[in-house]
């Protein structure tokens, strides 16, 4: 069975597909965790903060950082490339629309998963170059004191605003993704789906809702 | 009562089509929707004009030849029911009905709401049957089944392969036919022989013909007017890759 012959399978890749977005799910629950560190405030000096020791602690394991941005980066682009090449064979299937479709049982995040998704990827891309190279809003930038840098960058509204909005393409993306997912690699049984569910819906709330907390904190003065 | 219709008209399988405008009176609320269309026809043809071409063959319900997506919904309104058992009582007096062939770029239109379906054949003749020589009629209970499997069985085995599935996907996906009719075979003694060739054969065929991937929306399963369930896609999918992995 060559890659090719494989790739040519809708299946295999949407298998491709929900192994990756899972595997981003959970990180993507870690991160949350780790971040909500911030709550736990500035500590006597920036060393002693704790999501400052959080953020040396994994500099001080290479293995553990590395190791992780390895499987997260080879998932994002696995991720996105199949999802590109499913969504332009699922266009290529309806070459003319029609003048008049409604929507029986779909919902509108099921229908959007690509815009989530491109919008995921440019949010992406901005937030690498925002928190992790400092590439943008360099005057925000203090590493290691990573506390101030979000705390500085979470005082403007504008960059605040740009993180909530995100999370919440987030959170279209995850309630139709983590149940599609569980379908997808073989959750049959109606009771089963019926939880699968009721877990993607609690997930995505749990994850958009913890990162959403952390802008809404530091503008609600929560944090400071 | 009184309808306003707004029916595809296209002259040939490449031809450019559009949205023909009819005003119907006197539609009986007891008469089929195909049977509004036929009264339409008689009209038209009185007039010296082209009769809208539709498929029917049974008229109910068991055939699969029926299709038409109806105010965008392949078979109408009304639940697990086919065009041809849609009665104009499920529409009000003084309504615009739009009715679309089915769309897909495996489902070529022929002329008007007519398409051509062959694409579900030759998925059939890529694995949906079973070809083990099954010798004389053998003895009851001599092969027993379980009930469970049994019912599923039947359940996925009253798939017409109408096409609506395909009609309704935003991805124009045959997964569901596909799957109702691998499980059909699948869970009953005589085509579990089979079952690992028949699932790469047939999900290969399908995308062969073109359809699209799913993406579990959830449309096929409450649009298909026998009721098939989105189950069979999940097993589809597993049975696929544990087919892979053992080839
Ligand atoms: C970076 C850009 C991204 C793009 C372009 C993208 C695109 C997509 C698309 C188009 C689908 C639907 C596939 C289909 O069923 O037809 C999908 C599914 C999914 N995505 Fe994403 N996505 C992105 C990021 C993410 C992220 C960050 C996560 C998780 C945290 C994620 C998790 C999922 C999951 C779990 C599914 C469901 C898989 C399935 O239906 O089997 N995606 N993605
Ligand atoms: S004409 Fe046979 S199912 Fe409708």
């Amino acid at each position: 069975m060559s890659v090719c012959t494989l790739w040519r399978s809708s299946i295999v890749k949407k298998w491709l597909v929900a192994i990756t977005g899972l595997v981003m799910v959970g990180f993507l629950l870690g991160h949350m965790a780790g971040n909500l560190q911030m709550f736990l405030g500035r500590g006597p000096s920036p060393e002693a903060t704790k999501i400052n020791e959080y953020a040396a602690f994994l500099k001080a394991n290479p293995a553990l950082l590395w190791g992780t941005r390895i499987v997260l980066l080879f998932s994002v682009l696995l991720h996105i490339v199949t999802t590109i090449s499913l969504t332009r064979q699922n266009r290529k299937a309806r070459p003319e629309s029609y003048a008049l479709r409604a929507s029986v049982a779909s919902n509108l995040a099921s229908r959007t998963m690509i815009f989530g998704g491109l919008t995921l990827l440019f949010y992406i891309i901005y937030h690498l170059l925002h928190f992790t190279l400092g590439c943008v809003h360099q005057e925000l930038f203090t590493y290691p004191d990573v506390y101030q840098t979000v705390l500085s960058s979470f005082q403007i509204p504008l960059i605040s605003g740009v993180y909530i909005v995100a999370q919440i393409a987030l959170y279209f993306h995850l309630v139709h993704g983590i149940s599609s997912a569980g379908e997808t690699l073989g959750v049959s049984h109606p009771r089963y789906r019926e939880c699968l569910n009721r877990i993607g819906i609690a997930t995505a709330t749990l994850i958009c809702g913890g990162f959403i907390s952390i802008p809404v904190g530091v503008l609600t003065g929560l944090i400071s | 009562m009184k309808i306003h219709l707004k029916v595809w008209r296209q002259s040939g399988p490449n031809q450019k089509g559009r949205l023909e405008d009819l005003e119907v009176k006197d539609v009986s609320p007891d008469s089929s929707f195909l049977e509004m269309l036929d009264v339409v026809n008689e009209g038209l043809e009185e007039r010296g004009k082209e009769p809208i071409v539709f498929d029917h063959d049974c008229r109910e319900g068991i055939c699969g030849a029926c299709s038409l997506n109806i105010n965008g919904v392949p078979h109408g309104p009304d639940r697990q029911t086919t065009t041809c058992q849609l009665h104009m009582r499920s529409f009000k007096d003084g309504d615009t009905i739009v009715v679309e062939p089915f769309r897909a770029r495996a489902f070529p239109v022929i002329k008007d709401l007519m398409v051509d379906r062959s694409a579900f054949d030759r998925i059939i003749q890529a694995g949906g049957y079973v070809s083990v020589s099954t010798g004389g009629v053998p003895d009851a209970n001599g092969l027993p089944v379980a009930k469970d499997d049994a019912d599923e069985a039947f359940e996925n085995a009253a798939c017409i392969g109408c096409g609506a599935c395909v009609a309704t996907c935003k991805n124009a996906s045959a997964s569901l036919f596909v799957s109702a009719k691998l499980s059909h075979l699948r869970l009953l003694p005589q085509g579990k022989v089979e079952a690992k060739t028949r699932v790469l054969n047939m999900t290969q065929q399908m995308e062969e013909e073109g359809f699209g991937a799913c993406t579990n929306t959830g449309d096929c399963e409450a649009v298909c007017p026998k009721g098939i369930a989105m189950k069979n896609i999940s097993s589809m999918n597993v049975d696929l890759i544990k087919s892979l992995l053992q080839s």
